[in-house]
């Protein structure tokens, strides 16, 4: 096995919270080396550059690493989950195929012991992370309307993502019903932003943004975390993490695109490879000091696993909105069932995600296999009824923490390295379909005040597994927390996690800005380590 | 039986005009454009084995022979006793049929990917946001943490551009 030369930081991971910290961690001057398993994608590849784009999102962009099978994808054993996980593995992680759909937690999300009586308070909160959630803001370049009564005050956001006649449309719905809704946040530049192009409309986002204009993190942290001096090294897999015989982290083993195994060895190691890829390796790293997996004394590693179950709610109308255009994720939102209203028959809440229509292919496939579209003369009628005329709404529904619900070793199933793969263990909670079914009628309802002729609702959506949380979570008690609130591990003092993995409990919105601030935020505290014991 | 790549044999060609036929400017769907589809996903054998069994349907003529009304009640055996291999194929030829330029401009999907110039979002009328921020806020304030426990802050992080 070959030795590389050590380093005083390393990084496992270059997606949402890998390139934040690596960034952070660059700007203060720090010797940093990040390993990512996948590649740099070429933005002049990605469906939205072809006309046949919509294909490519069932296929080489598929959401599941099972259906995708890239070379930079490991398998996951989801059969024993209702909901597949779904990644992207690349420099950028799971932000190349991200909406970009951009709220954070609200302060409540920090304190839901305190407040309602489950799962636990984390043991920071949402104005410790304000600065951090800012600072985030503008790297991304998010963009949004001030003012919303959801949220504290949040500025700086560039000017708001077009809600479109769509959004108009179902703003009408939500005002009639005396609902709140707002702009949504989006990670999407709407004027030049730090060297990237706005927004063109080129495509629906959530297959890679050739434009530019989303902030994947490979052109949003990536180019300035490289031009302070961090590097990244591309189709290098992490296969485990090694201990000095201090018990002390002492860098990774790792597999070149070549297969070559390496050992790299480094001062401090940071990990950033999400919720399910995060225990997966400390898993892997079971060692004689740690027999069940490393900084693993608690039992918590791959427990609590969070997924944030989604339904979806359609409705067609009879005016033409122009649903097809725009950002996919990114149109209006609403939190009026957002806070614990114990009257509803759960407590928490949801969010309600306006989506963008479907596009030309999706409409008549969907429509043909759920017998709204015939083959024949109706044909082109019918689908001239629905492309355009399709409004969704993603229904996300916050998870509360069960330790059943786990990420385990998979006893057979292993990546093209052979490393062992993760497999997925998840039931929805009583809580979570209570949740789920109130979302789902709620959503029809808008629909419907919106002037919707038709409308349909489903869920859990089998393909949405973005959000994978609480797997090594935070707490000040060894006993019951993996990391402490500096996102240190209680074991091992000098291996930090900063993914969504530390995550207590699961809020009811896209986690990627409440992770990245958190990620700044660990990344301080490291930097203030450093500057104190160099 | 030889390959729909190969064959003069019309029950592709029918077929599609059956179920996809010519509407306000879209032509028929061109049988060779989904022949070669089919051949660059790999999926010849969903056009081979819907035609296999609509020949096994027909005992005394051949698909293309048929009236239109004798071909529709052959389809809906086909449907009712093959739902599989109809669905598949008529997805392979839904994919094939959406993704022609001539098929997305006839149904208003072009300007679109890669050439977005014109395919502008309204902006929306953000005039009806008054009413939801008059009722104010809609978020709860957590009680303040315990005295015992203190919060962590960093009193000097590095600085940021």
């Amino acid at each position: 096995m070959a030795k590389a030369e050590p380093v005083d930081i390393l990084i496992v991971g270059a997606g949402a919270t890998g390139a934040a910290v690596a960034w952070r961690l660059g700007q203060a001057g720090l010797d940093v080396l990040c390993l990512e398993q996948g590649d740099y994608m070429d933005p002049a590849h990605y469906p939205s550059t072809r006309p046949d784009g919509e294909l490519a999102s069932q296929q080489e962009f598929h959401v599941s690493p099972n259906v995708r099978r890239r070379e930079a994808d490991y398998p996951i054993n989801d059969s024993d989950s209702p909901i597949a996980i779904a990644n992207f593995n690349a420099v950028g992680g799971s932000t190349i195929l991200f909406s970009g759909h951009f709220p954070r937690f609200h302060p409540s999300d920090f304190r839901v012991r305190s407040l309602d009586g489950v799962a636990d308070d984390w043991p920071i909160d949402y104005q410790q992370l304000a600065p951090y959630f800012a600072l985030n803001d503008r790297m991304m370049g998010v963009s949004g309307l001030g003012g919303d009564p959801a949220y504290p005050p949040i500025d700086g956001l560039l000017p708001p993502v077009p809600m479109g006649r769509l959004g108009e449309c179902l703003g009408r719905g939500f005002n009639r019903l005396g609902w709140h809704w707002w702009p949504a946040y989006a990670a999407i530049a709407t004027r030049p932003h730090r060297g990237r192009p706005p927004c063109i409309n080129l495509g629906p986002c959530n297959t890679g943004c050739a434009q530019g204009a989303k902030a994947s993190t490979d052109v949003s942290y990536w180019p300035e975390a490289r031009q302070s001096g961090v590097r990244l090294q591309t189709r290098a897999r992490v296969s485990r993490i090694t201990l000095d015989a201090q018990g002390k982290a002492s860098g990774v083993l790792y597999f070149d695109a070549d297969g070559n195994e390496w050992q790299q060895p480094a001062r401090l190691v940071v990990l950033a490879c999400n919720g399910v890829g995060t225990p997966r390796l400390l898993l892997n790293s079971a060692c004689p000091t740690f027999p069940d997996g490393l900084a693993n004394r608690s039992g918590l590693v791959g427990r609590n696993l969070m997924l944030h179950p989604l339904g979806y709610v359609e409705g067609l109308f009879d005016d033409a909105l122009d649903s097809q255009l725009g950002p996919q994720g990114c149109s209006i939102y609403s939190h009026q069932f957002y806070e614990t209203d114990t009257s509803r028959g759960f407590v928490r809440g949801y969010t309600m995600q306006l989506l963008r229509g479907p596009g030309l292919l999706e409409t008549a496939t969907t429509g043909f296999l759920r017998r709204e579209i015939p083959p024949g003369t109706g044909f082109h009628a019918a689908l001239r009824e629905r492309f355009g005329h399709l409004a969704g709404m993603g229904i996300i529904v916050e998870d509360l923490p069960d330790p059943d619900n786990r990420v385990t070793l998979d006893a057979e199933l292993t990546d093209s390295n052979g490393i062992p793969a993760p497999k997925i263990h998840y039931t929805l909670s009583e809580n979570s379909r209570h949740m789920l079914a109130h979302g789902l009628e709620r959503g029809k309802e808008v629909m419907r005040a919106a002037g919707a002729r038709r409308t349909a609702a489903f869920g859990p959506v089998r393909h949405t597994g973005w959000h994978l949380m609480g797997t090594t979570r935070m707490g000040n008690d060894p006993a019951r927390a993996v990391v402490d609130a500096r996102g240190r591990c209680h074991d091992i003092d000098n291996l930090y996690i900063v993914d969504s993995s530390v995550f207590v409990t699961s809020g009811g919105v896209n986690p990627v800005s409440t992770m990245q601030a958190i990620a700044l935020y660990i990344a301080d505290g490291i930097i203030a380590r450093k500057r104190s014991a160099p | 039986m030889s390959s729909v790549l190969e064959t003069g044999d019309r029950t592709l060609s029918v077929l599609l005009g059956d179920l996809l036929p010519p509407d306000v400017g879209i032509a028929a769907m061109n049988t060779d454009q989904l022949v070669a589809f089919a051949a660059q996903h790999a999926r010849t054998s969903q056009l081979e084995a819907l035609q296999k069994i609509i020949t096994g349907e027909c005992t005394d003529a051949s698909f293309a022979a048929l009236d239109a009304p004798a071909r529709e009640a052959v389809l809906a055996r086909v449907r009712r006793k093959h739902l599989k291999a109809f669905a598949d194929f008529f997805l392979l030829a839904l994919q094939c049929y959406c993704l022609d330029p001539g098929v997305r401009q006839a149904f208003g999907d072009i300007p679109g990917a890669p050439f977005p110039a014109g395919r502008d979002v309204a902006d929306g009328n953000l005039e009806l946001l008054e009413i939801v921020y008059e009722r104010g806020p809609i978020f709860r304030v957590p009680p303040p943490y315990p005295a015992s426990e203190t919060r962590l802050t960093f009193e000097d992080p590095p600085p940021c551009s």
